[in-house]
């Protein structure tokens, strides 16, 4: 048997077991970045709120745009919040495992809540219940019940 | 003392988008709200003005686990409870399934 096909059988062997160590070496520090990546958007989380809370006890009334600015702020986070999910879900179905996922969840319902509420859409809503365009739970019941028969 | 929840037209088009079950849930938590406002709500916050209440309650249902936040005012015949909105998530289409 030739001594160069022996070598280059075990050259490629080495080579199988170096790029498997390879591989899972750069999964792990894929997820160690998306543990860091959810802990980040929690933060700036956090932080948007502070800053919203510190520009409304200023009590600013009118000050439309940077409720409109902060609002675009909000929006944009969830979706980092979605991908940031979407790369945790792929990587779990592989057996992977990451930590905080509650507070990590917790925040982003917190933030989607927020998202749901526009200030338009509720500044409309508000308007609708000054001129009267309105039901009462009553009214509504009657409705869906009226609908289903 | 017993309030009376009044739906904008905003908020009761948030209830009927809602699938049958978690609507029927919805009202019958509206109705617990009316009882009781101030042990169920606490104050609003980011990045909506002073004087909301937020109402949060969760359902299980077919699998999922579905969130609904109510978004309210106090009227000021203290008798009334204004709802501008109600937000509805369900928690499997945060990951992408």
């Amino acid at each position: 048997m030739s001594i160069v096909l022996k070598n280059q059988v075990e050259a490629s062997e080495r080579s199988v077991e170096e790029l498997r160590l390879k591989i899972d070496q750069d999964r792990a520090t894929i997820c160690m970045d998306i543990q860091a990546l959810m802990e980040s958007v929690r933060d700036i989380y956090r932080d948007i709120n502070h800053y919203v809370e510190r520009w409304q006890a200023k009590n600013i009334e009118g000050d439309r745009w940077n409720m409109a600015a902060i609002f675009g702020l909000y929006i944009r986070l969830d979706k980092s919040f979605g991908g940031t999910a979407d790369l945790i879900g792929k990587l779990e179905t592989k057996g992977y495992q990451f930590e905080g996922q509650v507070a990590f969840t917790n925040a982003w319902r917190d933030l989607k809540t927020i998202t749901c509420f526009s200030p338009e859409g509720l500044e409309e809503s508000f308007a609708q219940i000054r001129r009267g365009e309105t039901s009462t739970l009553a009214e509504l019941e009657n409705e869906i019940r009226g609908g289903a028969q | 003392m017993k309030y009376a929840a009044v739906l904008s037209n905003r908020a009761k088009a948030d209830i009927l988008k809602m699938p049958p079950a978690i609507r029927e849930y919805t009202l019958s938590q509206l109705k617990a709200l009316e009882l009781n406002p101030t042990l169920l709500s606490k104050p609003s916050h980011f990045p909506y003005r002073e004087n909301c209440q937020m109402f949060t309650f969760d359902k299980d249902h077919e699998g999922k686990r579905h969130f609904i936040t109510v978004l309210f005012q106090y009227g000021t015949d203290e008798a009334t409870l204004y709802v501008a909105g109600i937000a509805y998530q369900a928690a499997d289409d945060w990951w992408g399934k």
